[in-house]
């Protein structure tokens, strides 16, 4: 999966700038729209990547320490979502994330211990299946004085109090973050071993040399621990997904966003696609994905084995419109899947405005399939009107 | 009949311009000053929030520990292991460019303080918050403040930080609208980030303050619970409104001050508007009387006169209002660099022209010459049909009024006196007193005058012959006129005797406790101005450079100093740590305690404090005084009050190793070094110097140097007063003249009478000069004692109730005799224009009409 703020070493601090400029409000307006919103796209398009280290070719896995940072790098990102119940059958989704901005390759001596070479962004979110209301949060820290960071092992990443952590014995991983009324304390076991993406591990972002990320998943982690919502403390067990990626690359060309999906399915597969989205609505033929079947073992989807169309949209009070059901069909692996998000609204409107929610997954074609998954859309509040009018309603 | 009414008085004024112009002026001066004084005392007030709202922004709370700082582990415990989300960390100081232009420098988290400061628009001109947060010396300032330093976005700027040079880098420029009204005094800000402020202020781990914002809710008040009870010792939680009106409070003892020296402006100009009113319906007697008799009512005279002062008092307050805004951009330079020089930085880049001000003003020019029209109008309220309100008649209900007069002066001088002495009572109700003293004076004159002249007519006899036994005796006859002039020009020269005893004892006082407190030969600091609330302890001179220079050959002795702001329940205070030997010692004289058992005590852990504070505080020897210490707040023992005129706010002053025991800071502020008799101290300043560091921003002043300083501040300070003095002696002085005028010219006919009788143009000048000389003189003579008593009221209660200081008294013949010669030479100069003009009296025109 190709994460938000995927660039620019200023992207997430340009998003600090806007914060800065956004007067008046205590804390970030959560739904204020546009003026909260960078464009994505700009930001991820021009990138000066001189003096950092580049994914150019496949490189040897080794975990646990890949869990943990690799510095050199200008964007890491740890990416966790997963669906889960609680005892009495109510539905949840999660996600939280922890991006890793380095500022400069080479940072100078500094005596000062808030002196960072690298600031921290994450995003927490809950969505409620019975209400249909979404939780999203937002952080910003730089990374000194143990106020974000990465460190082990045992590996973990933080920023202030969310956190996420290695746990050798059981090589699981626990996940902690809250906000007010909103609050998460899961583990995650992993069932199946590191999947890696691309060309092992080595997964093509643009044709330029080095315009790829180190990517690898763990596809499906079994889940068991607590949520809290509205002031009532839930049971609550499923099934998460984790993305890992570290690059310094950046979106080519006539590349707007893209679409991502990390679907577990009932037989035990797990199926992930990412999308690339050209500004003429076409398809970048770059766009790939994996499926993971239920003894681990992987194989690479290219972009032509996979197809996907929207059946349903959703616009934002601002007009700007997301899908949020599709027909995603694998022919050569027997799927013809039904997706659809368990809320319509699973915007994200801080810094950045995307869309990352919960969906579930209802079998059609011959075997019928369930199951549950993430979808992650972006680079849509940032076309156009005229544009989105021009296309056509099934890509 | 009313617009027969309006024209005979405007006939009157057009063809007396002169008098017209003066009441208009004298109206216009007194305005002017109020005005003038309210607008610099507004500009810099509001400067300085600004300048507070600037660094405080929306915080509700501040978590501060004085100016050894907060640790900044307290920081990451609230946010990482509390979850505090509404909290920033800030560190601040001052930065000097390279062209010598002060920067107050904010330290922020960017990450931390969209809730706080947003007006910070950094996004705009092309901020690169990369270089922002990873470049050495990255900083940000205004737009305007970049054109001014001539440098662009990246940039270099050389600049003095902590006293040592540094070279900072531009990299960005706060957006455009940051500069808007929302946000003023941005100018003087430099933003960097807390690593960088950290660096360049060389207080690497820790903190000024952390901002909190925690509202008056009950969620807000369980946060400050939960990060009270979290905080280390040291370290407190403070509103930050409290902090800011704190400091704001400081310089307002000083803003009353001024305030009250501009009322007494006012006042004289209140003389003179009663002056001209008077005389304006005097001179109209015969008119008026004739207006009685075809049918005017007395309530339509009345409203005649108090429309006219209306008239007079709104174009006076209209063109005071005017030369205020203009009188009020000088001042406000002046003000200024007082607050700079006795309380903290401020600099005003605006001159604020509050709404409120101008319409004080305006009302306070029409009120008070209403109420001096007041008499007047009562006067011609009383003039029958179809006579005149004689002269004669008028003088003699003077004589009959004058007992009452005095016994209302001395009723109201006793009055204000009692004013004075109540005890507790604050420095307005002492300014009261000041004023009702004045005009008890100002009462008690016409009599002062009666006797003053019987005194005198011997003498003027002797000296001008029976043209100066004639002058004399013209005084008391013209009382009605001759009393309210030299009752103006009193207060005028009363005003200016107060003020230069006021200053000559003040200066006098801190001139003396220099002498004795300087006794060392060189003083040694580290460089770093005290600012005020403002101060980090900032960098100071490291045991091991003390050491090296206690060792240097030339050195007798050493005596060392720290200076810092600490925490206390009364919001933070100087404390200045001692390491002083017998010599040392020698330099503190106590107001209070006695000093061999306070330096005992003081050895023992007790603490002296200076008068200021134990004026402000209530305390005294045995008293007691909370700090908060890095182990908490403690109590300390007062052991003894010292005289200190260094600092209106006062210090809190301790043993040395007593202070680096519990607040674990060993550095030194400043040096004190004594040199064997003979030696030679330049060149020993040299080895000081180099045996500090080379490095090091050093201040190294022999104590004359130290003494002429601070003289030259302490001259620097009143000179706004001598302005405002300056401004009561024009005012007064325009009412004398117009005064003198309106007499000699009232009396043209009586002088027609004796140039018919054979006096000659010379001698007819020379009596007017005479009289004016002889008012001028009275005027002189009286202003001593009302002069002497306002010094008094200065020294022993108002300064005492502003300050805190204890001052001697010192009453110098000089002022005494130029306070004479200003009045006497004021009439004279005045009176020239009158005595031209009645010496070229043709004796047929003024008696044409007899």
């Amino acid at each position: 999966m190709i994460a938000l703020p995927a660039s620019r070493p200023v992207a997430p601090l340009g998003a600090a700038l806007l914060l800065l400029a956004a007067c008046g409000a205590p804390a970030p307006e959560p739904r204020t729209g546009r003026a909260g919103a960078l464009p994505v796209a700009e930001l991820l398009s021009s990138a000066d990547t001189e003096g950092f280290a580049r994914a150019v070719e496949p490189r040897e896995f080794v975990f646990p320490g890949d869990h943990g940072p690799h510095p050199g790098f200008r964007t890491e990102w740890w990416y966790v979502t997963g669906n889960l119940r609680s005892p009495g059958g109510r539905r949840f989704g999660y996600q939280v994330t922890f991006f890793r901005n380095e500022l400069t390759p080479d940072p100078p001596r500094r005596a000062s211990a808030w002196a960072a070479a690298a600031t921290w962004m994450a995003h927490f979110a809950v969505v409620d299946g019975r209400t249909g209301r979404f939780h999203p949060f937002e952080r910003f820290a730089r990374g000194a004085l143990g106020l974000a960071g990465a460190a082990g092992p045992p590996r973990e990443v933080w920023l202030e109090e969310w956190r996420l952590e290695h746990l050798p014995e059981a090589d699981a991983f626990r996940v902690t973050a809250a906000d007010g009324e909103v609050g998460l304390d899961v583990t995650a076991t992993p069932a199946k071993p590191p999947v890696l993406q691309g060309d092992r591990g080595l997964s093509p972002k643009g044709r330029a040399p080095g315009n790829a990320s180190y990517y690898y998943s763990l596809t499906r982690m079994a889940t068991r621990g607590t949520l809290r919502l509205g002031g009532r403390v839930f049971e609550v067990a499923g099934a998460s997904w984790m993305d890992r990626e570290w690059s310094t690359s950046a979106l080519e060309e006539g590349q707007v966003g893209w679409d991502w999906f990390a679907l577990q399915l009932a037989d035990g597969r797990d199926l992930m696609f990412y999308r690339l989205r050209r500004a003429d609505g076409t398809t970048d033929p770059i766009s790939a994905g994996s499926l993971v079947e239920a003894d681990g073992s992987a194989r690479e989807l290219t972009s032509d084995e996979v197809r996907i169309f929207a059946t349903r949209r959703w616009t934002a009070e601002d007009g700007v419109t997301y899908p949020v059901a599709w027909r995603l069909e694998v022919p050569a692996a027997g799927l013809d899947l039904a997706v659809e998000a368990i809320a319509d609204d699973q915007e994200h409107r801080h810094t950045f405005r995307y869309w990352e929610g919960a969906v579930d997954v209802a079998g059609g074609g011959d075997e019928g399939v369930e199951g549950v998954g993430y979808v992650e859309l972006t680079g849509y509040a940032d076309v156009d009107v005229r544009a989105r009018a021009d296309q056509s309603p099934i890509w | 009949m009313s617009g027969l009414l309006r024209r005979a008085s405007r006939r009157h004024f057009t063809r007396h311009p002169w008098q017209l112009g003066l009441a208009v002026l004298g109206v216009a001066l007194g305005v002017a000053v109020v005005v003038s004084v309210d607008l610099a005392n507004q500009s810099a007030l509001s400067a300085f929030r600004a300048s507070s709202e600037r660094v405080t922004g929306r915080a509700t709370h501040q978590i501060v520990g004085g100016s050894v700082g907060v640790p900044e582990e307290t920081y990451r415990r609230l946010r990482r292991d509390l979850g505090v989300r509404a909290a920033a960390p800030v560190v601040e100081g001052w930065v000097v460019s390279g062209s010598g232009r002060v920067f107050q420098l904010l330290g922020v988290d960017p990450f931390a303080e969209s809730a706080f400061r947003g007006y910070v628009g950094l996004r705009g001109e092309g901020l690169d918050l990369g270089a922002f947060l990873t470049r050495p010396g990255a900083v940000v300032v205004s737009a305007a403040a970049a054109r001014d330093l001539g440098v662009g976005i990246g940039d270099r700027l050389e600049a003095t930080a902590a006293g040592r040079p540094r070279t900072l880098e531009v990299v960005g420029t706060f957006a455009r609208e940051a500069s808007d009204a929302r946000a003023p005094g941005l100018d003087d800000l430099m933003l960097a980030d807390v690593a960088t402020a950290q660096e360049l202020l060389e207080s690497v781990g820790s903190l000024s303050r952390i901002d909190l914002l925690a509202p008056d809710t009950p969620t807000g008040r369980e946060l400050r619970r939960r990060v009270a009870a979290a905080l280390p010792g040291g370290v407190e939680l403070v509103a930050a409104d409290a902090r800011t009106e704190t400091a704001a409070q400081m310089t307002r003892a000083f803003r009353i001050n001024l305030q009250a020296l501009s009322l007494l402006a006012l006042l004289c100009g209140a003389f003179l508007i009663y002056n001209t009113i008077t005389f304006a319906v005097v001179q109209r007697r015969r008119l008026f009387g004739i207006l009685r008799a075809v049918g005017v009512t007395r309530r339509q005279l009345a409203r005649l006169i108090l429309g006219e002062a209306l008239v007079v008092s709104l174009a006076g307050s209209v063109f005071g209002l005017a030369l205020g805004a203009f009188l009020g951009r000088i001042l406000v330079r002046l003000v200024t660099r007082t607050i700079n020089d006795l309380y903290f930085v401020l600099t005003v880049r605006e001159v604020t022209l509050p709404a409120g001000s101008l319409l004080e003003g305006l009302a306070l020019g029409v009120g008070v010459s209403l109420l001096a029209a007041l008499a007047p109008a009562g006067e011609a309220l009383s003039a029958e049909a179809g006579s005149a309100l004689d002269r004669a008649e008028l003088e003699s209900r003077v004589h009959r009024l004058l007992p009452w007069v005095s016994a209302g002066g001395l009723l109201l001088g006793a009055a204000g006196a009692a004013l004075l002495l109540l005890p507790g009572a604050g420095l307005g109700l002492a300014f009261f007193g000041l004023f009702a003293v004045l005009l008890g004076f100002a009462l008690l004159t016409p009599a002062a005058v009666v006797a003053l002249m019987a005194l005198l007519t011997p003498l003027a006899g002797l000296l001008f012959g029976r043209l100066g036994r004639m002058a004399a005796r013209g005084v008391v006859t013209a009382l009605s006129r001759t009393g309210v002039a030299v009752a103006a020009l009193m207060m005028a020269v009363a005003v200016t005797v107060g003020v230069d005893l006021m200053i000559d004892s003040f200066r006098g006082t801190v001139d003396r406790w220099l002498s004795y407190s300087l006794p060392a030969d060189l003083y040694v600091s580290a460089g770093v101005r005290p600012v005020g609330r403002y101060a980090g302890a900032g960098p100071g001179i490291e045991p091991a450079a003390l050491a090296r220079v206690a060792a240097l050959p030339g050195v007798e002795a050493v005596n060392s100093v720290r200076q810092v702001e600490v925490e206390s329940p009364r919001g933070p205070l100087r404390l200045l740590a001692y390491d002083l030997d017998a010599r040392g010692r020698e330099a503190f004289s106590f107001a209070a305690g006695e000093a061999e058992r306070a330096w005992t005590a003081f050895d023992d852990g007790a603490v002296l404090v200076s008068e200021p504070l134990a004026f402000r505080a209530g305390l005294g020897p045995g008293d007691r005084i909370e700090l908060s210490t890095f182990d908490g707040v403690r109590s300390f023992e007062v052991a003894g009050v010292t005289y200190d005129y260094a600092s209106e706010r006062g210090a809190v002053m301790m043993e040395g190793r007593r202070y680096r025991e519990l607040w674990d800071d060993p550095q030194r502020t400043a040096l004190s070094v004594y040199a064997p008799p003979g030696a030679d101290l330049r060149q020993l300043a040299g080895e000081v110097r180099r045996s500090i560091g080379p490095d090091r921003q050093l201040r190294v002043r022999s104590n004359r140097e130290i003494r002429e300083e601070s003289l030259r501040v302490f001259d620097r300070t009143f000179l706004v007063t001598g302005v405002l003095r300056l401004l009561a002696v024009v005012v007064a002085f325009v009412g004398v003249l117009s005064a003198l005028t309106a007499l000699q010219l009232e009396r043209e006919r009586e002088l027609g009478v004796l140039r018919a009788t054979g006096l000659t143009p010379g001698q007819l000048w020379r009596l007017v000069t005479a009289q004016t000389g002889l008012m001028g003189l009275a005027a002189g003579l009286l202003s001593i004692p009302a002069g002497v008593a306002m010094a008094t009221i200065m020294v022993r209660v108002i300064n005492r109730r502003s300050f805190g200081w204890t001052l001697e008294l010192g009453v110098t013949p000089a002022a005494l005799a130029s306070a004479v010669l200003l009045a006497v030479g004021a009439a004279l100069v005045a009176g020239l224009y009158p005595a031209f003009k009645m010496s070229r009296t043709s004796p047929a025109e003024a008696l044409r009409a007899e």
